[in-house]
C-alpha cells in the first residue's frame, strides 16, 4: 500500500497489520495486492483503517481487446485470447512474436531452416494454419497466410511488430475465429493480433528504465564434419589424388605434390574449423526510458527506446530506435489521446555471405596466409578437379570492403477522441497518419572473386573495368487511416444490450526504386557516382502499390443475465484489390454461448464450477493479400522500343472485372471449464475453416492472345482442434507459494479440396523444373494437404546392383525414376504440436519452464542426401559418410552404391519422422520488495528477469539446420527500474 | 424543434452515406503509376495511335514477323537455307525436315500462333474502344484513320494464320480453319472454316477501305508534324489494304476473285502513282526496295535480328563462322539466278543484295549501313509493289500484257530489255515461280506461293513431302487451343 501520489509505502505483515506515516492536506491511502482490484480510501483523520479487497474481476484476461472497444470476455462468444505485456515479458525479451508463440499453440512461427536466426529475415507466422496455396504465383503480395496485425486500432507491417520494443506493449489479443475476428472485414481470414501499448497513468511523475540485455551464442550441434585428417584420408580412399582417364603423367605428378602439401599441412596440425569463422557470439541490447505522468485532465507519457541487435554472423544486425510522446486530455465525458512515434532501423547484412559455403570448406585448409591475411586462393596449384568443391577463400571477400546495408525512418502519429455523449453512448473517432522512408546501398567491390573470369587488366580492359557493383534502393510509404464508431450499452433489467456501428477508410501508397550500376575499379570509391556506367540496356526500376479500404460496421451482443448470449455482426467492405464489378463484399458472424456455470445448478455447488462455457460461432470471412492491380486490365508502355517515334504500349495482363474476394467459412465451437474456483482451467477449441476462391491463374485459349487469367477458382479447408489446460497444483497464499502447470495442444490438418486445370501445368512446371534437384518438388493435388512431401516410393537399395528401387504407379518394381510415381511420402504438419509449461511463484520470485513438443511430422533429410549420399566429395561431408555404403552384391546397406554418381532424385528412403521437444524459454524473475534498498535507490518498483531462450533442441531428426544462416541459443537478462 | 434537428441531421447522414458509396467506387478505382488503366489509356486520341503501335511494334517481334515470318521460320520451310545438321540448333532442323510435331519445333508455332492472336488481341481491344469512345477527343477524319487501320491489320494477321494454320483453298475450302477473332476477352471464338475466314478477312477489308478513303497517303504533297500521321506506308494504309485483298483474292483463286485481283492490282501499278519499281542501280543503298514497298514494318533493332540470322564472320585462320546463320549454297544461288547465262553482276537481287562469303551467300537486305537511304532503315517489307505485277501477269488473260508486267521486273532489276521466253500461259506461271524466288528472297512469301499452287518438291529442299502435303503446309495448332479453344 501507499500514500497516494507519493512513493511513501508500506506492506502489512501476515496478519494483516500495518502502519504508516501520513502527511498532506487530505491524504489518501491506496491499497493493492496481486489478483485484488485495488482501493483507494481517505484517511480523513482515521487512525485506524480497515480494508477488504475484492478479487479483481476485470483483469487484462477477462476482457477481449478487439482494437475498437474492450469487451468483456464472458459474455464473447468468439474464440480469442488475451496475454498481458507482463506474461510476454516472462517469456523473453527478443520480440513479442516469439514470446507470443509460446503462450498460444495458435499462433505459428514456422521454422525456417535456411535463414535460421537471421536478425533481418522476416518470419511467416500463421495462425491455426494456412488458407491459400503461397507460392502459387508471383501474383500474391508476400505472405497470403499471415493474419492481420493491428498496433492501436490501426493496420501494421509484420516488421513493424517485430522491431517493437516489447517494453511499451499493454496487452495483446489474438482473434481466432469469426466471431471475434468479423470487425476487420476484409482483412479478417487469416485471424487479428490485436497489439495495445500503454497508456499513461495518473500521478507523480514516474520514471522507468528497463535494459534488456541478452547474448545470442551459435548453435552448431546440429553439424557433424569431418576433421582434417579425415578428410584428407576420405578423399585419398575416394581415388581424389589416383590418374583419371586421359590424364597424363605431370597430371599425376600435380595431384600428388598436392597431396603431399595437404599431408604437410595436416601434419603441422592445421584443422580449421570453418564454421565458427564468419560466427561470433552476439551481445544484445536494448535501453528503454519511460516516464510517465500527469493529473485527472492532462497525462503524458515518453518513450525512448534504442536497441543494438547484433547477429551471430559477424557484420549482420538490425539497429531500432524509437521515441514518443503520448498526450492525453480528458474532461467529464471527453478523452482525446494523441500519440506520436517515430522509429529508426538501421539493419546490417553480414558480409561473409552464405553460411552454407562454410560447411563445405575443407579443414585442411589454412584460412589465413603467413602474415595473418586472408588468401584469395587456398593452394595456388591447386590441380583441377578439386575445383568442384569450394576453393576460394570466403574470409578473403568478406575483408574486402563490400556494404550491405539499408536503414528506415517512420512516424505514426495517432490521434482518438472518445466522447461519452450519454451514459449508454460513446463515439470513437480515430485518425492515424504514417509516413516511412528507407534506403538500401548494396556494393560489391570489385576485388569480389565472383568477378575473376571478367575481363582482363591488359587483354580486355573493357569488361575488367565493369568490375563491381552497386544498387541503390530507395523507397517511400504513406498510408493514412481513420475509423468512427459508436457504440450503445444499455441494460433493461436482466437484459444486456451493447451495439456498435461504425466507419472507416484507408488508403496506403507505397513506392520504390532501384539504381543498378556497374564498374567501380577501386573499392575505395564506393559511392555510386563513382560508377562507370548502368548495367547495359537496364533502366532503373519502380515498383509502386496503392490500397484503398473503406468499411462499414455494425455489431450487436445481446445477453441474458451474463448467462446466454447472442452475438452478430456485419461488415461491409470495399477494397480497391478487387474487380470492378465486385468491389464490395460483406463479412458476417454469428455466435452464441451459454455461461452454464451461471446456471442454478452450478451456482448451487459453489465454487467447484466456477467456470462453464460453451461458445459457438460460423462466419463468412474475406481476405486480400494480392496485387491491386491484379482485377484490372493495365498497359505496358514498352519503352524498349519505338515504333517510328512513338512509344507503343500494349496490354499487360488480362483482367478479370468479375475477380471476387477470397472466402473464408470460418466454424467455431469451444468449451471452457474452470473447477475449484479456477484452480484447472481448461480452454478447448475445435473449429474447420473452408476458403474458397483462391485466386488462381486458369488456362484460357491461346486465340484470345492470352494464356492464362486470373480466376477464384480452387479452395482448401482447415480443420483444427486446440486446447490448453491450466492447473494449479499449489496455491498457498500464506507461505505466498503457487505452482501453476500449463499444457497446450493444437492439431491442424489441411486439405485442398478443389483446384483447376492451371495448377495441373503449375505442378508439370514445377516437376520440368525440379530435374537434378535432390529436394522433393512441391506440388499441390487435390484431397491432399499443402505440405505434404511428394517423393518416388522407395523400396531401399537393391542389396544385388546397389541401386535403388522403386515401386511405380502400376506396382511394379523399378530401378528408374519417374516423376509420375511420385507418392505422398509424409507431411511436414506435425499431428500434434504445443507446449508443456510450469511456472513457480514463491515470494518474489517466479520460475518458469516452457517445453515445446511436436510429434507426428515428417520432414526430408536434406543432410543426408545432400551431404553424405550425393555428398560433392570435394567439399568437407557429414561424419555420415562414413556409414555403410553399397559396395559389392550381397550388401545390404540404406545408402546406395559409393560409386553412383548420378543425383538422388526425391525419394520416401529420405522420409523421416520428425519429433522434437525442445526448450523454448526458461526463466527467473525476481521482484525485489526491500523497502530498505528501494528507499535507498528512491526506486518504487525493481525486477529481474533472467531468460535461458532455445538452449536445448532434441529431434528424431539428424540435419543440418540454419543451412544459410546458422541458430542461436540465447541467453538473456532483462532489468526494470521504476522510480 | 430537437426532432427536426434529429431528422435534419439524420438526412444529412443518409444524404452523405449515399455520396459517399457513389463516390467510394471512384475512390477506390486506384491508379499505378508503373502499368497504366486501360481507361487512361483510351482517355485522348494519342492512346489509340500508341496502342495501335503496340499492335504494329508486336507484329516486330522476332516470333513474328521481326524474323520468323519474314527471315527465319517461313523462309527455311520455302527451302532458301542450306540448313545443316549440328550447324543449327535441333528445332531448326527439325524445321527443315518438317518436322513439325518435334518437341523442339512444335514451341516455335505454339509462340506464332500466341503472339498473332496477341496482337489481335490488342487490335480488338482498340477497336472496342472505339466503338465506346467519345468521338470528340478525336481530331477530324483520325478517328475513322484508327478505326480502318485497326480493321485492315485484324485481316491482315488473320489471313496469315489462315497461310499458316489453315488448309489451302484448294485442299478444302470448307475445313475447319482458325478462329476469326473479333472480340476481346477470355472467351474463345469458334473457328471458321477457310472459305469463311476468307470472306471475314475481306469484309474487314472492305470495311477498311470504306475508313481509310480519306487517307493522306493519296496525297503526295500531304505534310504534317503531327507524328501519328507520318510515315503512313509503315502502316496498313489504304494502298496496302488494297494489295492485302489482291493478295487474298488470288490466295483463294476463283474466276471472280482473279478478276478482282486483277483490277487491284493494275489499279496499284498503272493508277497510283505514289510507288514504283525500284531499279538495280539503286537498291545498294536501298536493299528493302522501299519505293515499291507498300507496307513495311518499322523495327528499331532490325540490325540485332540481322546479326543473328545473317552476320558471318570468320576465325583468326579465315575458315567462315556461320554457325545458327542463315545462307545459301553457292550452288543453288547459281541455279537461282541462272548465272550460267546472266552471270553474277546482273540481277541486283544477286549483285546488291547478297554477299558471298566462303562459298555461301548471305542475305544483306536487312543489314543498316550508315550511307542506307533513310526510308529504308530498320524496316521489313510486308506487301510490295512486285508481288502486284505478279499478280496482275498471273491473273490476266492476255499474254502480253504479262509478259510486260514481268519484263517491267526484270528490266528495274538490272536486265535491260531482255526476252523473257515467254510463249504461253505455262511460261508465265513458269517465270513467276522462279522470279518470286530471286524477289522474296528473307521476305516469308515463297512458302505461301508453294502452298497455293499446291507444289509437291519444294525448290532447294532436298525433303520428298510429295506423299505429305498437308502435314507440311498445315502448321499444327497448340494444344492449349485444342483443350481450351472451341474446335
Amino acid at each position: 500500500m501507499r500514500l497516494k501520489d507519493t512513493a511513501v509505502g508500506t506492506t502489512t505483515n501476515a496478519d494483516g497489520e500495518y502502519t504508516i506515516q501520513v502527511s498532506g492536506k487530505y491524504p489518501t491511502l491506496v491499497y493493492s495486492f496481486i489478483g485484488m482490484e485495488s482501493k483507494e480510501m481517505p484517511v480523513r483523520g482515521n487512525n485506524k483503517l480497515n480494508v477488504t479487497l475484492n478479487e479483481n474481476s476485470q483483469t487484462l484476461q477477462d476482457v477481449v481487446v478487439t482494437g475498437i472497444f474492450r469487451k468483456t470476455k464472458e459474455l464473447a462468444t468468439g474464440a480469442s485470447i488475451t496475454v498481458t505485456g507482463d506474461e510476454l515479458k516472462s517469456v523473453g525479451n527478443a520480440n513479442i512474436l516469439q514470446s507470443l508463440r509460446t503462450l498460444d499453440p495458435s499462433f505459428k512461427i514456422l521454422d525456417n531452416n535456411i535463414a535460421g536466426s537471421n536478425p533481418n529475415v522476416l518470419p511467416n507466422v500463421e495462425l491455426r494454419g494456412a488458407n491459400s496455396i503461397s507460392d502459387l504465383d508471383a501474383d500474391y503480395n508476400g505472405n497470403p497466410n499471415q493474419p492481420l496485425f493491428i498496433l492501436d486500432g490501426f493496420e501494421t507491417t509484420l516488421q513493424r511488430v517485430i522491431d517493437l520494443d516489447p517494453n511499451r506493449v499493454e496487452s495483446i489479443s489474438i482473434l481466432k475465429d469469426a466471431s471475434a475476428a468479423a470487425l476487420y472485414g476484409s482483412r479478417s481470414a487469416n485471424g487479428v493480433i490485436v497489439i495495445e501499448t500503454k497508456a499513461p497513468e495518473m500521478g507523480r511523475i514516474r520514471v522507468s528504465y528497463t535494459g534488456d540485455y541478452a547474448v545470442n551464442a551459435p548453435d552448431l550441434t546440429d553439424y557433424h564434419l569431418l576433421n582434417a585428417e579425415q578428410k584428407l584420408q576420405l578423399q585419398l580412399d575416394a581415388g581424389h589424388f589416383d590418374i583419371k582417364e586421359n590424364q597424363t603423367n605431370s597430371a599425376l605428378q600435380e595431384k600428388l605434390d598436392y597431396y603431399n602439401r595437404l599431408l604437410t599441412n595436416v601434419r603441422s596440425g592445421v584443422n580449421t574449423y570453418w564454421l565458427s569463422k564468419p560466427l561470433q557470439t552476439a551481445f544484445e541490447q536494448r535501453h528503454t526510458l519511460y516516464v510517465e505522468g500527469g493529473d485527472e485532465h492532462l497525462r503524458y507519457s515518453v518513450n525512448v527506446s534504442g536497441k543494438l541487435a547484433p547477429g551471430v554472423m559477424k557484420g549482420s544486425e538490425r539497429n531500432t530506435y524509437s521515441g514518443g510522446v503520448v498526450l492525453s486530455y480528458r474532461t467529464n465525458n471527453l478523452l482525446i489521446k494523441n500519440d506520436l512515434q517515430v522509429e529508426y532501423v538501421e539493419a546490417e547484412n553480414s558480409p561473409y555471405g552464405d553460411f552454407s559455403q562454410y560447411a563445405k570448406l575443407n579443414p585442411y585448409f589454412k584460412p589465413y596466409g603467413d602474415n595473418g591475411k586472408a588468401t584469395a586462393l587456398f593452394d595456388e596449384e591447386m590441380p583441377s578437379d578439386f575445383k568442384s568443391g569450394v576453393y576460394r577463400n570466403p574470409l578473403y571477400d568478406a575483408q574486402l570492403n563490400n556494404v550491405d546495408k539499408e536503414n528506415g525512418l517512420s512516424f505514426t502519429n495517432n490521434f482518438s477522441v472518445e466522447w461519452n455523449i450519454l451514459k449508454t453512448l460513446t463515439l470513437l473517432g480515430r485518425f492515424s497518419i504514417s509516413k516511412g522512408y528507407s534506403h538500401s546501398e548494396v556494393f560489391t567491390s570489385a576485388k569480389n572473386s565472383k568477378y575473376v573470369n571478367m575481363g582482363d587488366p591488359v587483354s580486355d580492359p573493357e569488361n575488367y573495368l565493369l568490375r563491381g557493383e552497386f544498387e541503390l534502393g530507395d523507397g517511400n510509404s504513406y498510408s493514412v487511416s481513420g475509423d468512427l464508431n459508436l457504440r450503445y450499452a444499455q441494460n433493461f433489467g436482466k437484459h444486456m444490450l451493447y451495439v456498435v456501428g461504425g466507419v472507416n477508410m484507408s488508403e496506403s501508397n507505397s513506392h520504390s526504386t532501384l539504381i543498378q550500376a556497374q564498374g567501380f575499379p577501386n573499392d575505395k570509391m564506393n559511392d555510386i557516382s563513382f560508377a562507370k556506367q548502368y548495367y547495359k540496356d537496364e533502366r532503373p526500376t519502380a515498383s509502386y502499390d496503392i490500397k484503398r479500404l473503406v468499411g462499414v460496421l455494425a455489431t450487436a451482443n445481446y445477453s441474458y443475465d451474463s448467462k446466454y448470449l447472442l452475438d452478430f455482426s456485419l461488415k461491409v467492405d470495399g477494397s480497391s484489390n478487387f474487380g470492378s464489378n465486385n468491389k464490395f463484399t460483406p463479412v458476417w458472424s454469428v455466435g452464441a454461448g451459454w455461461n452454464m456455470h451461471k446456471e442454478k445448478f452450478f451456482a448451487d455447488m459453489g465454487n467447484r464450477v466456477s467456470l462453464l462455457k460453451l461458445r459457438a460461432s460460423y462466419g463468412v470471412q474475406a481476405s486480400q493479400n494480392f496485387s491491386p492491380f491484379q482485377a484490372m486490365q493495365m498497359y505496358k508502355y514498352d519503352v524498349d522500343h519505338q515504333y517510328n517515334g512513338i512509344i507503343p504500349t500494349v496490354i499487360n495482363t488480362m483482367g478479370n472485372a468479375d475477380l471476387q474476394w477470397q472466402k473464408t467459412k470460418t466454424w467455431n465451437v469451444g468449451l471452457e471449464v474452470g473447477l475449484w474456483n479456477d484452480r484447472l482451467v481448461l480452454i478447448a477449441d475445435l473449429y474447420r475453416r473452408n476458403t474458397s476462391n483462391l485466386l488462381s491463374p486458369v488456362t484460357i485459349a491461346p486465340s484470345t492472345g492470352f494464356t492464362t487469367y486470373t480466376a477464384n477458382i480452387g479452395s482448401t479447408e482447415n480443420r483444427g482442434v486446440e486446447a490448453s489446460a491450466r492447473f494449479a497444483v499449489i496455491r498457498d497464499r500464506l507461505h505466498d507459494l503457487t505452482w501453476n502447470l500449463n499444457l497446450s495442444v493444437s492439431h491442424n490438418s489441411n486439405k485442398i479440396t478443389d483446384i483447376n486445370n492451371a495448377m495441373q501445368e503449375h505442378n508439370n512446371s514445377t516437376l520440368a523444373s525440379n530435374t537434378n534437384s535432390s529436394t522433393p518438388p512441391k506440388l499441390y493435388i487435390e484431397g491432399n494437404s499443402m505440405s505434404a512431401i511428394y517423393t518416388a516410393n522407395s523400396l531401399g537399395i537393391d542389396p544385388a546392383t546397389g541401386k535403388e528401387m522403386f515401386l511405380n504407379r502400376f506396382g511394379k518394381v523399378t530401378y528408374t525414376w519417374d516423376s509420375q510415381d511420385l507418392i505422398v511420402a509424409g507431411d511436414t504438419e506435425p499431428n500434434m504440436e504445443g507446449i508443456i509449461g510450469s511456472s513457480v511463484i514463491w515470494k518474489d520470485f517466479t520460475l518458469g519452464v516452457n517445453l515445446r513438443y511436436k510429434l507426428g511430422g515428417q520432414t526430408y533429410n536434406q543432410t543426408l542426401v545432400d551431404r553424405v549420399e550425393n555428398a560433392n566429395l570435394y567439399d568437407n561431408v557429414d561424419v555420415r559418410v562414413y556409414e555403410k555404403r553399397w559396395q559389392q552384391p550381397g550388401d545390404r546397406t540404406f545408402y546406395k552404391d559409393v560409386k553412383d554418381t548420378e543425383i538422388t532424385r526425391a525419394t520416401s528412403r529420405f522420409v523421416q519422422d520428425e519429433n522434437v521437444l525442445s526448450l523454448e524459454s526458461v526463466s527467473l524473475s525476481y521482484n525485489l520488495t526491500s523497502p530498505k534498498i528501494l528507499n535507498a535507490l528512491h526506486a518504487e518498483r525493481i525486477r529481474i528477469n533472467g531468460y535461458l531462450n532455445d538452449v536445448f533442441r532434441w529431434s528424431t531428426v539428424k540435419q543440418e539446420r540454419g543451412l544459410s544462416y546458422p541458430f542461436a541459443n540465447r541467453f538473456a537478462l532483462s532489468v526494470n527500474l521504476t522510480f | 424543434m430537437k426532432t427536426t434537428l434529429i431528422s435534419h441531421i439524420c438526412k444529412l447522414g443518409i444524404l452523405s452515406l449515399c455520396l459517399g458509396m457513389a463516390s467510394c467506387n471512384d475512390w477506390l478505382d486506384v491508379q499505378s503509376k508503373v502499368d497504366i488503366k486501360e481507361t487512361d489509356v483510351f482517355a485522348d486520341e494519342s492512346g489509340f495511335w500508341d496502342s495501335l503501335a503496340g499492335v504494329y511494334s508486336s507484329m516486330g517481334s522476332t516470333s513474328l514477323y521481326g524474323s520468323a515470318l519474314t527471315m527465319s521460320t517461313l523462309d527455311i520451310l520455302a527451302g532458301y537455307y542450306d540448313i545443316q545438321y549440328g550447324q543449327v540448333t535441333e528445332g531448326v532442323y527439325n524445321l527443315s525436315r518438317y518436322n513439325y510435331l518435334s518437341t523442339l519445333s512444335r514451341p516455335t508455332f505454339d509462340a506464332i500462333w500466341e503472339d498473332m492472336y496477341n496482337a489481335i488481341a490488342n487490335d480488338n481491344n482498340v477497336l472496342k474502344h472505339l466503338e465506346e469512345a467519345d468521338k470528340d477527343i478525336f481530331e477530324e477524319g483520325h478517328y475513322d484513320l484508327i478505326k480502318g487501320e485497326a480493321l485492315a491489320l485484324r485481316a491482315y494477321l488473320h489471313f496469315d494464320l489462315l497461310r499458316m494454320f489453315g488448309k489451302a483453298y484448294w485442299m478444302d475450302p470448307d475445313a475447319v480453319a482458325i478462329p476469326y477473332v473479333k472480340r476481346f476477352g477470355k472467351d474463345a471464338t469458334p473457328r471458321s472454316t477457310v472459305s469463311e475466314v476468307i470472306e471475314l478477312a475481306l469484309d474487314d477489308c472492305r470495311a477498311a477501305v470504306e475508313c481509310l478513303k480519306n487517307d493522306p497517303v493519296q496525297d503526295s504533297s500531304f505534310e504534317t508534324d503531327n507524328i501519328y500521321l507520318l510515315y503512313r506506308t509503315n502502316r496498313l494504309n489504304l494502298y496496302a489494304v488494297q494489295a492485302l485483298m489482291a493478295r487474298i483474292y488470288l490466295y483463294r483463286g476463283t474466276e471472280a476473285d482473279r478478276a478482282e485481283a486483277l483490277k487491284l492490282a493494275d489499279y496499284l501499278i498503272d493508277d497510283v502513282g505514289t510507288f514504283d519499281l525500284v531499279m538495280s542501280s539503286y537498291m545498294s543503298t536501298n536493299r528493302i526496295l522501299s519505293g515499291e514497298t507498300l507496307f513495311t514494318l518499322y523495327k528499331d533493332d532490325l540490325s540485332e535480328v540481322y546479326e543473328s540470322n545473317f552476320l558471318y564472320s570468320y576465325d583468326s585462320y579465315g575458315n567462315l563462322i556461320w554457325t545458327g546463320k542463315l545462307a545459301t549454297r553457292r550452288a543453288d544461288i547459281n541455279e537461282m539466278f541462272n548465272t550460267a547465262q546472266w552471270g553474277e553482276s546482273k540481277d541486283g537481287r544477286l549483285a546488291k543484295l547478297m554477299v558471298n562469303a566462303g562459298g555461301y551467300y548471305f542475305s544483306t537486305k536487312y543489314e543498316q549501313r550508315d550511307g542506307d537511304v533513310q526510308p529504308a532503315k530498320c524496316r521489313i517489307p510486308l506487301i510490295r509493289l512486285a508481288e502486284m505485277y505478279y499478280i496482275s501477269a498471273e491473273c490476266t488473260d492476255d499474254l502480253d500484257k504479262a509478259t510486260d508486267r514481268l519484263a517491267d521486273i526484270w528490266r528495274a532489276r538490272g536486265y535491260g530489255l531482255p526476252d523473257l521466253g515467254i510463249e504461253t500461259k505455262e511460261d508465265v506461271l513458269q517465270f513467276i515461280a522462279d522470279d518470286y524466288r530471286r524477289d522474296f528472297y528473307a521476305e516469308g512469301q515463297l512458302f505461301y506461293f508453294y502452298k497455293r499452287n499446291g507444289y509437291t518438291s519444294i525448290p532447294g529442299s532436298t525433303v520428298d513431302i510429295s506423299g505429305k502435303l498437308e502435314s507440311v503446309y498445315v502448321f499444327p495448332i497448340p494444344e492449349d487451343e485444342d483443350d481450351f479453344g472451341i474446335q
